[in-house]
């Protein structure tokens, strides 16, 4: 197990899902 | 070899089958999301009961917004929960074979990918994953994102069903009814199906063969038929074997082989006969029905006349053209059905293969790519295919308003600006990532190392790497060597934009439709239950797509196929 690149693939995964629930909002106001 | 009576027969009778099914089906989904009773009520209302009681499911209804929330939240534990069980592995029980983790990369690509219902595989299912991972984090995925999809697709259909709604129900109630009452039984009936069928079921990790020359052969099993089951039922298309369903134990004969593709296009065409029910006029379900039959139908028309046709390399090396392209093929299905499942499984986002897609013809193989680029509509997706057809319907009434100069209307909902917008941006997600990162592959030395051949197949093979990511398809050209950091990461984004990204403003979309007035159909309106509508429909879809795609594909399989009749090959 390498930590580092756990840590930066979760990082990534939850990442783009704020990212998506950040686009929530956005299309909201649209 | 020409294409035969008895082949198209065959094809006949699985789409056959599958409509009187699906029409079915369509009706009993309508009653289960309308909140009637049906056959099963009396079975599951208790089970349903307690974990509603368990879980705190109060069923209230939620707008666009918690219910879009809600559904992000559960995909993103999905997500977590996947990638720590595969980077666990060999600390994990039920491990007969003592794998041990999956690399990083590989663990985000393959979460990401039975998150996302894509099932892209960018490892051999029977050396990577034991028999816990694919249990309890492949299959359950594969449950739980096959309901994702149907819930949206149900909201989606509850926008247009509801006049001056806020609310588009609620998605935990959403998700709990349709994995209880759709997915679980109808997967349950399929696995003993397929075990009946010869496919193996066995906690057993593999058996020890010795062959004719006394080798001994280790025999890779596992709990195959239930995997199979809803992969096929959840348009998933994730493989327990690496070969998926040209592996004899994953799809032993013409019947299981039959079985698969019914399977796969049962719940995605219910869908439009549930839509048309729930929104209480079943020709409006028919003419979307129609709409994604017309796609299939022609699709396997080429794919089919493309194979039989054979392939003039292999005549003139002296093989019997009697049978047509074989390669990559397996005799026991024969060109017929094996010319059905490629349009299938790609006209719907499954992506499961029973033949080896990089091997059929350049025409052949373009139809597949095409097909995934339509945006998983003929007929898509369990859930996506609904609802991505509903944008194209919604893209097609306002098309058709600005022709004759009126405020284009669907199904009595008004089409404004905001509405348009929304469209855009869930359609222009495709290509943009499609066509982005196949650009950036196209030309950088890490990402072309992994090419199994050069000249436009190789494009294709990277064109169809993306497509079927954003497209949440899952099926593979097949020559890649995706198994790498540059395409694991990339490709996972890529599932995760095709999904999400195109999710977010179709839920907003329906949002935005449910809390419009309903307005009763008047004389002057556009009809969108006719002939002139689907024809229409149809004919926005291929053109949008051909703007978007056919540069890359005159790049790739088209002129590959010219190279081929001009004896060059690749």
């Amino acid at each position: 197990v390498n930590s580092m690149f756990d840590l930066m693939f979760i990082a990534l995964g939850a990442g783009l899902f704020a990212l998506a629930a950040s686009y929530v909002e956005f299309c909201g106001r649209l | 070899m020409a294409m035969t009576l008895t082949g198209w027969f065959q094809i006949i009778l699985v789409l056959a089958a599958t409509t009187a099914v699906a029409w079915g089906i369509g009706i009993y989904l309508a009653r289960l999301y309308s909140g009637e009773r049906t056959f099963l009520t009396p079975v599951f209302a208790p089970v349903e009961g307690l974990l509603q009681r368990l879980s705190g499911i109060d069923g209230h209804e939620q707008d666009w917004r918690h219910y879009t929330l809600a559904m992000l939240a559960f995909n993103a534990a999905g997500f977590l929960l996947l990638y720590a069980l595969m980077r666990l592995q060999g600390l994990l029980p039920v491990n007969p074979q003592d794998f041990g983790a999956v690399p990083a990369d590989l663990s985000f690509n393959t979460a990401m990918s039975f998150v996302t219902n894509t099932n892209w595989q960018a490892y051999g299912g029977e050396s990577t994953m034991s028999n816990f991972v694919q249990m309890a984090g492949l299959t359950v995925q594969n449950f739980l994102s096959a309901a994702t999809g149907i819930a949206l697709a149900v909201a989606f259909t509850r926008a247009f069903a509801r006049s001056n709604a806020q609310t588009l129900g609620n998605f935990w109630d959403d998700l709990l009814k349709t994995t209880l009452y759709v997915l679980l039984p109808g997967a349950v009936l399929l696995s003993l199906a397929f075990v009946a069928l010869g496919m193996p079921q066995t906690l057993a990790g593999h058996v020890d063969a010795t062959t004719l020359e006394a080798a001994n052969q280790v025999v890779a099993i596992g709990p195959v038929a239930s995997q199979e089951a809803i992969k096929q039922l959840g348009t998933n298309g994730g493989g327990f074997f690496s070969a998926n369903a040209a592996h004899p134990f994953e799809n032993p004969s013409q019947w299981s082989n039959m079985l698969s593709i019914l399977a796969m296009l049962l719940i995605s065409a219910a869908l439009p006969f549930m839509f048309g029910r729930m929104v209480g006029d079943g020709r409006q379900g028919r003419a979307l029905f129609i709409a994604m039959f017309v796609f299939l139908v022609a699709g396997v028309a080429v794919v089919y006349w493309a194979e039989t046709s054979g392939n003039p390399f292999m005549t003139a090396l002296g093989v019997d053209p009697a049978l047509g392209n074989m390669e990559g093929k397996e005799v026991r299905f024969g060109q017929a059905l094996t010319a059905l499942f490629v349009v299938v499984t790609t006209g719907l986002s499954c992506g499961a293969v029973n033949a080896m897609h990089t091997s059929l013809t350049p025409l052949g193989g373009l139809v597949p790519l095409v097909l995934i680029q339509l945006g998983e509509v003929a007929p898509g997706g369990v859930g996506s295919g609904l609802y991505g057809m509903l944008i194209m319907a919604v893209l097609t009434v306002f098309i058709a308003g600005l022709m004759v100069g009126r405020t284009p209307d669907y199904l009595g909902k008004k089409i404004e600006v905001r509405e348009m917008k929304l469209v855009m941006l869930a359609l222009l997600i495709l290509p943009l990532v499609i066509l982005g990162f196949s650009a950036v592959s196209a030309i950088m030395p890490m990402s072309l190392s992994s090419l199994a051949s050069a000249g436009p197949h190789g494009l294709s093979e990277i064109l169809y790497a993306y497509s079927s990511g954003a497209g949440n398809n899952g099926s593979a050209f097949a020559g890649l060597n995706a198994n790498t950091f540059w395409y694991n990461t990339t490709l996972g984004i890529t599932m995760f934009l095709g999904r999400f990204a195109f999710i977010v403003p179709m839920m907003a979309v329906a949002g935005s439709l449910g809390a419009k007035t309903r307005i009763p159909a008047s004389k002057g309106g556009f009809p969108t239950h006719g002939v002139l509508f689907v024809t229409l429909l149809v004919a926005v879809i291929l053109i949008v797509t051909g703007l978007e795609y056919f540069p890359a594909l005159a790049l790739g399989p088209i002129v590959e196929q010219f190279l081929m009749l001009a004896g060059k090959t690749f």
